[in-house]
């Protein structure tokens, strides 16, 4: 045992630390990482050019071009985190590196976190170059702001999972090849979701694989709570109509977290034990007979597919074979509005009242819903309420004979045009199988002039000038390099 | 240094400071080890010697503690191999074919590893440039290593094993792929390890010309099992047997056997072809003792004269002499 209180227990350097500060440099130094924040700074220079110059993109909402922004920007820094992640183990292996690593005294799962935290790394940095472009396209602070939040609580989330995930893939792969493409088949995978038929992502299936899918559920938060008015605690009632969007993130960056730090180190040997190698090469010989495993993965996910396009069948069924012919008298109901002309700019919000009233002298009314209807009077084509208001419809119970009701509504001008929106009471029809009659309101004349903070003359200097500070820190980092390390080696 | 020294005398009294037991390693049906035992002192040098496959790497990643035994045990300066964390304290290990990162210099990689043992930045850059001068790189320090030629590279890797002072080194195949000079350099640095840092070494070699020259014992593997052990001089008594290989067309075997077989001091001749028109006699001759040369010599003069006056086209002629070559082909051929 003396033995024992001869090691040296002294340790001036932390495992983690040190193997995160040696995979930084790697990855940072001599500018490796940096490099790509340059074409990603481009793309994001030219899309803000665009969207604020040319006279078609014009059109899109300022809250639609930030969501826009927002997407590229988690993309670019998941896909990034990914393949770092996923180079991590099966590199070292593949270069040989790993079997040097493992005979030292530092722990697996330090290793495991070091190489973790260095996959992280570039996430911050792409999140500073994004802000530029966030505050470039903001239609006002509040939006701002509201992005940014965004962002870095979602994409944070999206890119710890993926790094995770692709550094869990690395552990159980022998080369780099494979883990690559094992960890972006999951990536297509996951986006695939947002590609099916309209019936694969309604209906309770459809519910359930959005909600499950990481990314699908953070790209409907942001562009719930950005572009459609929504509030993040609406996104996340358990209970409430859009049920708990954040759900699937939390848990599956928990999940990540937990198989690598509780699972994963154990699994970091020389030579992966599962292979995942030689299960793509059984895959392949598949047709032999030998995986019955995988043939039931199959089997599976043809059934997943087919319940999802069944139910969204049905669904379409039961609504067609709900449809009458029936026709109903009139309504006895009057719906006012109180305003008649308004003049705004965009990304201003103003409220107007509705009233609804049972004008029958005897009969209660069914239950009614409010709905808001927005006419572009240049196209003629209808506006989605939803990218407009908060609350695109209200319900009002059944209203007593002479009774009236009044709802507050609030419109925020997303583009400029001119528009008329009205609002259509609709009650519920009786029976099953009958109809009603919707009564509509006079209209607002609503007219949105542009606003004048987006302009082509305060983009082109930031659009010009963040992809040459970049290229600037890029090129010097490289320089920095080269003058540490000797180019010309001295005679021996 | 003064720990290994301590290391020992705490291991049980017994001055080993590696000890292996009937270490035993199966994949699945295939044995990769079948049963090796073997025990190391202090700075003495352990040659493992065996062709491909018969269980070298093995042998090391076990003791190294990258694989677990199937059966077995072993213990380094008193540690058991229970311990995995803490046998890596006391180990430095040159891994067979190992890579290096990309766009590192010999000094930054150096101070990686010696900041993974958990040294302080300052202390682990020293460690670096002592351990650079002392492999004799000094000079590349600051070179990026994929700029490194491959022996440059290999020094580069026994100063990474020699990083945290290990009373125990681990090097498997270290010269490979280098030309004689690389590989005779290398050796000359070793057997400077091996007494200025009093480390004991096990190295690994399919090159028996290196084991016989730095080290002191030697372990014969052949398909996972030790065929022949001991020290260099005890495992090269072993062979029973003096050979002489000698090249001629094929058509002059039969008159070859004949002239050959009539000389007393020979065992045998076989024959192997290695192709259609050549074939290798291998002429084994009668034992005699190492120190006999000249009795050797003109036994195998005898041999060359006899083929001589028949007219037979000599076209090669390889006395080998007894060296742990012999001994390694006999007991590694044996099997095939």
């Amino acid at each position: 045992m003396a033995a024992a209180e001869n090691k040296p227990v002294r340790r001036a350097s932390v495992g983690w630390i040190v193997v995160t500060s040696q995979e930084l440099s790697a990855l940072w130094r001599g500018g490796k990482i940096p490099a790509l924040f340059v074409p990603f700074s481009i793309v994001l220079s030219f899309m803000s050019y665009l969207l604020a110059t040319n006279k078609e993109l014009n059109l899109t909402p300022p809250k639609e071009m930030v969501f826009f922004i927002l997407q590229v920007t988690i993309a670019v820094g998941l896909l990034i985190s990914l393949i770092i992640g996923a180079n991590a183990i099966s590199g070292e292996r593949e270069n040989g590196t790993l079997e040097s690593l493992l005979v030292t005294s530092v722990s697996r799962r330090q290793i495991i976190l070091g190489k973790f935290l260095a996959a992280l790394s570039p996430w911050p940095f792409i999140l500073v170059i994004s802000t530029v472009y966030i505050a470039l396209l903001a239609p006002s602070a509040q939006i701002f702001w509201l992005a940014l939040l965004l962002v870095s609580v979602l994409g944070s989330l999206l890119v710890i999972i993926y790094a995770g995930f692709g550094l869990l893939v690395s552990i159980y792969s022998n080369s780099n090849r494979s883990s690559l493409s094992v960890s972006l088949v999951v990536l297509l995978l996951s986006l695939v979701e947002t590609q099916l038929p309209s019936g694969g992502q309604t209906g309770n299936v459809g519910y359930l694989f959005k909600r499950i899918d990481p990314i699908e559920a953070t790209l409907q938060v942001t562009e719930k709570v950005l572009v459609n008015n929504r509030t993040m605690t609406e996104m996340n009632n358990p209970l409430g109509s859009q049920g708990f969007w954040l759900l699937s993130p939390l848990l599956v960056a928990l999940l990540v977290v937990v198989l690598l730090f509780v699972f994963g180190h154990a699994h970091l040997s020389l030579h992966a034990r599962l292979g995942l190698e030689d299960k793509l090469k059984r895959l392949r010989s598949l047709r032999r007979g030998r995986s019955s495993a995988l043939m039931i993965v199959f089997v599976l996910a043809g059934t997943f597919m087919f319940i999802l396009a069944s139910s969204s069948l049905a669904t379409r069924a039961l609504a067609l074979g709900s449809s009458t012919k029936q026709r109903n008298p009139a309504e006895p109901l009057q719906i006012s509005i109180d305003r008649r002309y308004e003049v705004t700019k965009t990304g201003d919000e103003f409220d107007f009242k509705t009233q609804v009233k049972n004008i029958d002298p005897h009969k209660q009314s069914g239950p009614l819903v409010v709905a808001m209807n927005i006419i572009n009077l240049g196209s003629g084509q209808p506006v989605d309420p939803e990218d407009w208001s908060p609350e695109r419809t209200q319900a009002i119970g059944s209203l007593k004979p002479g009774q009236a009701s009044e709802l507050t509504w609030t419109i925020e001008s997303i583009l400029k045009g001119d528009y008329l929106i009205y609002m259509v009471a609709t009650p519920k029809p009786v029976g099953s199988t009958s109809t009603s009659q919707p009564v509509a309101s006079s209209a607002i004349h609503l007219t949105v002039k542009p606003h004048t903070r987006l302009n082509p003359g305060g983009v082109l200097p930031l659009a010009i000038g963040t992809p040459t500070a970049l290229t600037v820190v890029w090129l010097g980092l490289r320089a920095m390099r080269r003058r540490e390390v000797e180019w010309t080696p001295a005679s021996k | 240094m003064t720990t290994r020294s301590e290391h020992l005398e705490s291991s049980n009294g017994a001055a080993y400071l590696l000890v292996a037991e009937n270490l035993r390693k199966t994949y699945d049906s295939k044995v990769a080890l079948k049963s090796l035992s073997f025990s190391l002192r202090p700075g003495r040098i352990m040659g493992f010697l065996g062709p491909n496959g018969a269980g070298k790497t093995t042998a090391i990643r076990i003791l190294t503690t990258i694989l677990q035994p199937t059966a077995g045990k072993f213990s380094i300066a008193g540690i058991s191999h229970n311990e995995p964390d803490r046998i890596r304290e006391v180990i430095g290990v040159l891994p067979e074919s190992h890579g290096f990162p990309e766009n590192v210099t010999g000094a930054e990689y150096l101070t990686y590893f010696a900041r993974l043992y958990g040294q302080r930045k300052s202390e682990a850059k020293k460690r670096a440039a002592s351990l650079l001068r002392e492999v004799g790189l000094e000079n590349r320090a600051r070179s990026l290593v994929s700029t490194y030629s491959r022996g440059m590279r290999q020094r580069l890797g026994i100063a990474r094993a020699l990083i945290n002072e290990p009373p125990l080194l681990f090097l498997d195949e270290p010269t490979l792929g280098l030309d004689p000079r690389g590989q005779q350099e290398l050796l000359v640095l070793l057997r400077s390890i091996s007494r200025d840092h009093g480390a004991g070494i096990i190295l690994c070699s399919h090159l028996l010309s290196e084991i016989e020259e730095v080290c002191d014992n030697v372990i014969i593997l052949r398909s996972g099992e030790i065929v022949a052990s001991g020290t260099v001089a005890e495992v090269m008594h072993k062979t029973r047997h003096n050979n002489v290989q000698i090249r001629i067309p094929e058509q002059f075997v039969a008159q070859a056997k004949e002239a050959l077989g009539g000389i007393s001091g020979v065992l045998r001749i076989s024959q192997k072809r290695t192709n259609e028109a050549l074939c290798w006699l291998d002429v084994e001759l009668e034992g005699m003792p190492v120190e006999d040369r000249q009795a050797k010599e003109s036994l195998r003069n005898k041999l060359l004269a006899a083929l001589v006056d028949v007219e037979i086209p000599v076209l090669n002629y390889s006395a080998e002499g007894v060296s742990l070559q012999d001994v390694f082909l006999q007991l590694t051929d044996e099997a095939g």
